[in-house]
């Protein structure tokens, strides 16, 4: 799973660089993620720019996630491309979790 | 059942009774050479046959293979160099390895020796302790193969025994895709509406499910669902699913409760019957689902709907385009409390609606492209004066097509209906 990530003030900024968030890579994101949760990361920001294709169980990782960040945890998406965007809207996951369109926003938004 | 090689390399073993103990030949014209061969051999503990020339190792060679042989070089009727590239030429099904003994030590003699095959030179006169090392030399190389051997034979044993296995587990899983079969109502005609489904696991059994049925003498209930990811967890998820999905016990189903007043029973509305599933159903772990479930009032024609993650519903009227209906929802099972949108609209004679799972949607071409809602919604539109069986065996044409021979990556599902 080809991941980068940096530390943006309080905001750990994970930009995931696979095209396809499927089944196949579900539990190596969820590993990973994991990784990252347990170290004391919160409040995570997710920049999916370079994914063009989530399908059910890629949705149920993120939601997994979001369920282990619990309530002192939170979780925002951004740079979200059009497939994805429909995914989410169609899902009404952008009522559980702030999407943003680009990444600049979601950052601006919540790194101060 | 042992193969013939495996069964010698046994035969050896057991027939010599402990591994370093080896059958050897010794060939020359000279008896005296055989006769100190012969001892030199036997004091190792081999057993040992011997042969006065070529023509007669050649018969024992193909009588009872041995493991090592000595043979002489110069001999007559077959030398010993002849010998080797007959033995070279077949195929013993095991190692035989000769040692080629001869007073003719030239570098020439040795390059040509080697290259018909012989595996090492023994240099007349034979001095014990040479005699002794190539031996062990030879020893070594058999054993190496037997042990060779043992392992092949061993690992097509497991073979065979891993195949049984894999070929019940196919047969359990297709007992199970046959199962999940009969979970599915036929093609059926239920109070002037009829219905029709298309149904394609992506891997013999499927994480999809659907269902039609009459919920009192004059509405019929239907629905769609998708568990995430596919396989036997999903499956078996999506047969609990349609067990809960159902108009029994009577009166106190999720779908139809029980009332004091008349009629004696309560339909439950699409959204509160998807909300109170979404809070019976929490804690699968990552597992979820999505879904449409909806009904049609023959008597008021009336429609309703509720959507909870699932693709949109494609509605047409003939001689109108075909559209998406409904504003989306949340899965089922992933957070309780959640509400749903209900979703109603009016409809009359030769109206069709089609309930999709992703897995039409979102199925790739060998390019990357997917099927998509739009050109799912325009081939609806294309074939709404086929009936609906012929239009739903023209999509899994056409979707068999569209994945270029491949396997499809996703179940396939589909409830197609019609008002009458």
């Amino acid at each position: 799973m080809k991941i980068e990530e940096r530390k943006v003030g309080s905001h750990l900024l994970i930009r995931i660089l696979e095209s396809r968030l499927g089944a196949d890579r579900a539990a190596a994101f969820k590993e990973t993620i994991g990784s990252f949760i347990q170290r004391g990361n919160l409040h995570l920001v997710l920049d999916l720019s370079c994914v063009e294709f989530i399908d059910s169980s890629g949705l149920g990782t993120i939601l997994s996630v979001l369920k282990r960040l619990g309530r002192d945890g939170e979780l925002v998406v951004c740079g979200v491309t059009d497939p994805v965007a429909d995914m989410l809207k169609l899902t009404r996951m952008d009522r559980i979790f702030t999407v943003y369109r680009s990444v600049e926003d979601a950052l601006n938004a919540n790194c101060k | 059942m042992k193969s013939a090689a495996a069964a010698t390399a046994l035969y050896r073993k057991e027939e010599t009774g402990n591994e370093k103990k080896m059958r050897v030949l010794v060939v020359d014209d000279s008896p005296v050479q055989r006769a100190l061969l012969t001892s030199l051999l036997r004091s190792r503990g081999h057993e040992v046959d011997v042969a006065c020339d070529g023509v007669q190792a050649w018969e024992m060679v193909l009588e009872r293979p041995p493991s090592i042989i000595f043979a002489d070089w110069m001999m007559p009727k077959m030398n010993g160099l002849e010998l080797v590239r007959k033995i070279r030429a077949r195929d013993f099904g095991q190692y035989v390895y000769v040692i080629l003994c001869t007073g003719r030590g030239s570098h020439a003699d040795l390059i040509e020796g080697m290259r018909s095959g012989s595996d090492d030179f023994l240099a007349k006169p034979i001095k014990a302790d040479e005699l002794s090392v190539r031996v062990s030399a030879g020893e070594r190389v058999i054993q190496l193969e037997n042990r060779l051997r043992e392992e092949k034979w061993r690992l097509e044993e497991a073979n065979k025994s891993l195949s049984l296995a894999y070929e019940t587990m196919r047969a359990d899983l297709e007992s199970a895709a046959e199962m999940q079969r009969t979970l599915l109502p036929p093609p059926a005609r239920i109070h002037d509406m009829q219905f029709e489904w298309l149904f394609c696991p992506a891997k013999v059994v499927a994480g999809d499910i659907l269902s039609f049925f009459p919920l009192n003498e004059h509405t019929a209930g239907f629905y769609q669902v998708d568990v995430s990811g596919h396989g036997i967890p999903a499956a078996m998820f999506s047969v609990l699913l349609s067990k809960l999905l159902t108009t029994t016990p009577i009166g106190n189903s999720l779908l139809k409760t029980a009332a004091p007043t008349p009629p004696g029973y309560l339909i439950t509305p699409p959204h509160k019957a998807i909300a109170e599933l979404n809070q019976r159903l929490q804690g699968n772990g990552d597992m979820y689902f999505t879904m449409v479930y909806g009904m049609l009032d023959v008597k008021s024609g009336r429609l309703s709907f509720s959507q909870a993650g699932h693709p949109h519903p494609i509605y047409v009227r003939r001689g109108d385009p075909a559209v998406t209906l409904g504003d989306g929802g949340f899965p089922v099972g992933i957070m309780p409390d959640m509400e749903y949108d209900l979703t109603e609209l009016e409809v009359r004679s030769g109206d069709r609606l089609f309930l999709t799972s992703d897995g039409i949607t979102e199925c790739m071409n060998p390019d990357g492209e997917q099927f998509g809602m739009q050109r799912l919604t325009l081939f609806i539109e294309d074939h709404c004066d086929d009936s609906l069986k012929t239009l739903l065996a023209a999509l899994q044409q056409d979707l068999h097509d569209w994945v270029g021979g491949n396997d499809f990556q996703d179940d396939l599902s589909m409830v197609a209906m019609e008002v009458l």
